[in-house]
């Protein structure tokens, strides 16, 4: 009996990563498939140096530079989400929606996310039709429509790929598919940079990457899995008498909204390099490359970034944890943070708490996003250029995330098989 | 007629792909693993592989004819 439910729970975690690994392999299949009628290799010698075209490919996995069904990727879906999120905290209704009408209230708030994305992908692949206008063979109104409506769909469907990994899958859908495409860059990226370094690279350089390197991965874990410990005391044990005994407490991340923050905020990166495309002005367009990596001196562009994770990990973890819930949770629970009153004060008192915390893991993955950069300028060392803070915080975050669920995933089916 | 056929195809996947009706985990959040899956939810999976499957297969077509 007890083989056969554990081979149950065995084959049903093998479905699960079989049916994340298929989604994957079809997001991979459709970032090659090239939309008809453009000259792809004119189209790729044009733009292979173009910062902003190099950004977006980190997100749609080479998508982007080969122009196929898939390169507008999940980019669309997240700016959408930045969008949504940002309106339900402005706006009455939505916030209503969000935290008064429970599972019901998210799910339209979901579906509004997904008809956002729909628009901005509209609008994105009609620009991306015109922009692409040179390399064009037959370029006319049917041509535009037609790759607005291929670029639009194949977003759509990395958008849906992506929630089938989250429903049915194993791990978070829009993450793991970025993560994927990190890595289906790195091969080209470590070939291009051992043939540029060949010649010059020396044993101290090799040795201060890989210690810099596991030093980021072993700080990006520490930030994951760091959580404080409030005590709680129910009163089940004030009753028996077991004032002293503090094993129940209430776990707090350091790091609430895992890689998310990083995310956005590598998104509205994109916004000064897209908008310095547009315009003709030559000194506003040297303004807006302050903003976006590519000048020299690259202080401003540090200090953005920061301040950008900083917004999006106190944003994030306001939407992921409500203290007030919380305090409420515990007083039905009939438990309380040992020391502190139920109700007002342990409302305030976890704001506080948390509000510390996320100020000191914000600070963390700034910090990490950011030395890659301190490091190259400090000793000229160009291997970081192309897999930079972001994308192994990223990269290491997704892998930390989803190893977790699959465990949580493992215990859960454990419970139940305990129940039954 | 091909193309028809391809336009037909995408405004089809388009369709059911926005009339999917998602679990509220959204964008980043935690995913619920135990949930229950409607009938219909199933049919409009299983239209929906389909359609991404012809979709596919009529982009090649097309742009080994490289007509749009």
């Amino acid at each position: 009996m007890n083989t056969s439910i554990k081979s149950i729970k065995k084959q049903d975690l093998k479905d699960r990563i079989v049916f994340t690994l298929f989604l994957i392999v079809m997001s991979r299949l459709g970032t090659f498939l090239p939309i008809p009628g453009v000259d792809h290799d004119a189209f790729y010698q044009s733009i292979i140096s173009n910062p902003l075209v190099n950004f977006l490919n980190v997100f749609s996995g080479g998508g982007f530079a080969s122009i196929g069904v898939f390169a507008l990727g999940i980019v669309p879906y997240i700016n959408a989400s930045i969008i949504v999120q940002l309106a339900t905290n402005s706006i009455p209704s939505l916030e209503k929606l969000q935290k008064e009408e429970g599972e019901l209230g998210r799910q339209k708030i979901v579906q509004l996310t997904r008809y956002v994305a729909l628009v901005w992908a509209l609008i994105q692949s009609i620009g991306v039709s015109f922009w692409v206008r040179p390399y064009v063979f037959n370029w006319d109104l049917n041509f535009v429509f037609a790759m607005s409506l291929t670029l639009t769909i194949g977003s759509m469907l990395i958008m849906w790929f992506s929630e089938q990994i989250t429903e049915k899958g194993i791990g978070n859908g829009p993450s793991l598919l970025i993560f994927i495409n990190i890595i289906s860059g790195l091969p080209k990226l470590l070939q291009s940079q051992i043939q540029s370094t060949r010649l010059n690279i020396q044993a101290l350089d090799i040795f201060v990457l890989v210690f810099i390197f596991s030093v980021m991965i072993i700080g990006i874990i520490f930030i994951q899995e760091g959580i404080k410990r409030i005590p709680i005391i129910s009163a089940r044990q004030l009753g028996k008498g077991q004032m002293d005994n503090k094993t129940s407490y209430l776990p707090l991340k350091l790091n609430q909204s895992g890689v998310m923050p990083i995310i956005f905020a590598s998104a509205v990166l994109v916004l000064p390099a897209y908008l310095a495309q547009l315009v003709s002005n030559e000194q506003l367009r040297t303004v807006l490359h302050l903003f976006d990596g590519t000048s020299n001196n690259k202080l401003l562009y540090l200090l953005f970034y920061f301040t950008l994770i900083l917004f999006f990990s106190y944003f994030y973890t306001s939407l992921i944890l409500n203290p007030n819930d919380v305090s409420k949770n515990l007083k039905k629970m009939e438990s309380s943070i040992y020391g502190v009153r139920p109700g007002k004060a342990t409302t305030e008192y976890l704001q506080k708490t948390l509000n510390r915390l996320t100020f000191l893991g914000a600070l963390f993955l700034a910090f990490i996003a950011i030395v890659p950069n301190i490091i190259e300028t400090l000793t000229n060392l160009s291997v970081f250029k192309g897999l930079g803070g972001t994308s192994l915080l990223i990269i290491v975050g997704v892998q930390v995330d989803t190893s977790k669920q699959i465990q949580t995933y493992l215990i859960s089916k454990n419970y139940e098989t305990i129940v039954r | 007629m091909l193309n028809i056929i391809w336009l037909i195809t995408g405004i089809l996947l388009l369709f059911a792909i926005m009339i999917h009706n998602p679990k509220s985990q959204g964008f980043g959040t935690q995913n619920q693993i135990f949930g229950s899956t409607r009938s219909a939810e199933q049919t409009l999976n299983k239209a929906t592989w389909f359609l991404i499957l012809l979709f596919f297969i009529l982009t090649v077509v097309l742009s080994i004819n490289n007509e749009f």
